[in-house]
């Protein structure tokens, strides 16, 4: 899957490890919160709930962990859906039409400006 | 992701607005309100995106600018929910763009938005800032 050889998989493992960025358990390997940090990743402790989150507020953050204060044994996971992308493309598009030119005009040759 | 447009008119002979509204499976996800203008020799483009009560999410910038056989492009994209200033700067092929054509730019732009290719864009590269920190993040 890593498209990496057994020894240097062992050898990456190791590095991440003296990086602080796994731990080794019994089980298998632990990303640590150093290791989620270096992949955008943070972590909090509020509220009696542990969150990992990327992308909001340490502040919002705060405020799902205060939601689900008291919760019985759970596991959440979450996402936005991809709003933002189709709204940037919609911005730009009404402001350079261009970008969509060639799709308006069919196949027909684009002019360019002489 | 179903795009429909809400408003469209002119604002005098060199300013137009457009409104837009994102939904999924019948459910609003996001409303666009975009002010374009055509100033001399520059076009500059607001919007503000807000999600379903109305609450500010995103605010984009874009100015364009014709530079000898080029235009260059800058957007600056506000995002409030992730916190992050992103700033990208393209160059373009210059089009010569008819009034039709933009028109019909907007009456199709539900079926153009999802197949957006990249178009006259030579060249452009982003930068994100965080908003808290303004630390420059890598991409």
């Amino acid at each position: 899957m890593t498209k990496l050889s057994d020894s240097g998989l062992s050898k990456v493992l190791k590095e991440m490890r003296e990086l602080g960025f796994l731990q080794k358990l019994q089980e298998g390997y632990l990303t640590t919160t150093e290791g989620m940090e270096a992949l955008g990743h943070r972590k909090i402790r509020a509220h009696g709930v542990i969150l990992v989150y990327s992308g909001i507020s340490e502040e919002q953050a705060r405020r799902v962990c205060e939601i689900l204060r008291g919760s019985p044994k759970f596991w959440l996971s979450a996402r936005s859906e991809d709003v933002g992308d189709y709204d940037v493309r919609v911005g730009l598009a009404l402001t350079f039409p261009e970008l969509l030119l060639d799709q308006v005009r069919g196949n027909s040759k684009e002019r360019e400006v002489k | 992701m179903d795009l429909s447009i809400r408003s469209s008119f002119k604002v005098g002979e060199r300013a137009s607005f457009v409104e837009t509204s994102m939904s999924k499976e019948g459910n609003l996800i996001s409303t666009l309100h975009a002010l374009n203008l055509d100033l001399d020799n520059l076009r500059v483009g607001v919007s503000a995106s807000t999600d379903p009560e109305g609450r500010l999410r995103r605010f984009m910038l874009t100015v364009i600018q014709p530079q000898d056989q080029e235009n260059v492009v800058v957007s600056y994209i506000l995002d409030l929910t992730s916190r992050k200033l992103t700033i990208t700067e393209g160059r373009a092929r210059r089009l010569e763009v008819k009034e039709e054509d933009r028109a019909k730019v907007i009456s199709q732009l539900p079926n153009l938005i999802s197949s957006m290719r990249q178009g006259p864009l030579t060249s452009f590269r982003s930068r994100v800032f965080n908003l808290d920190t303004g630390a420059e993040e890598t991409t």
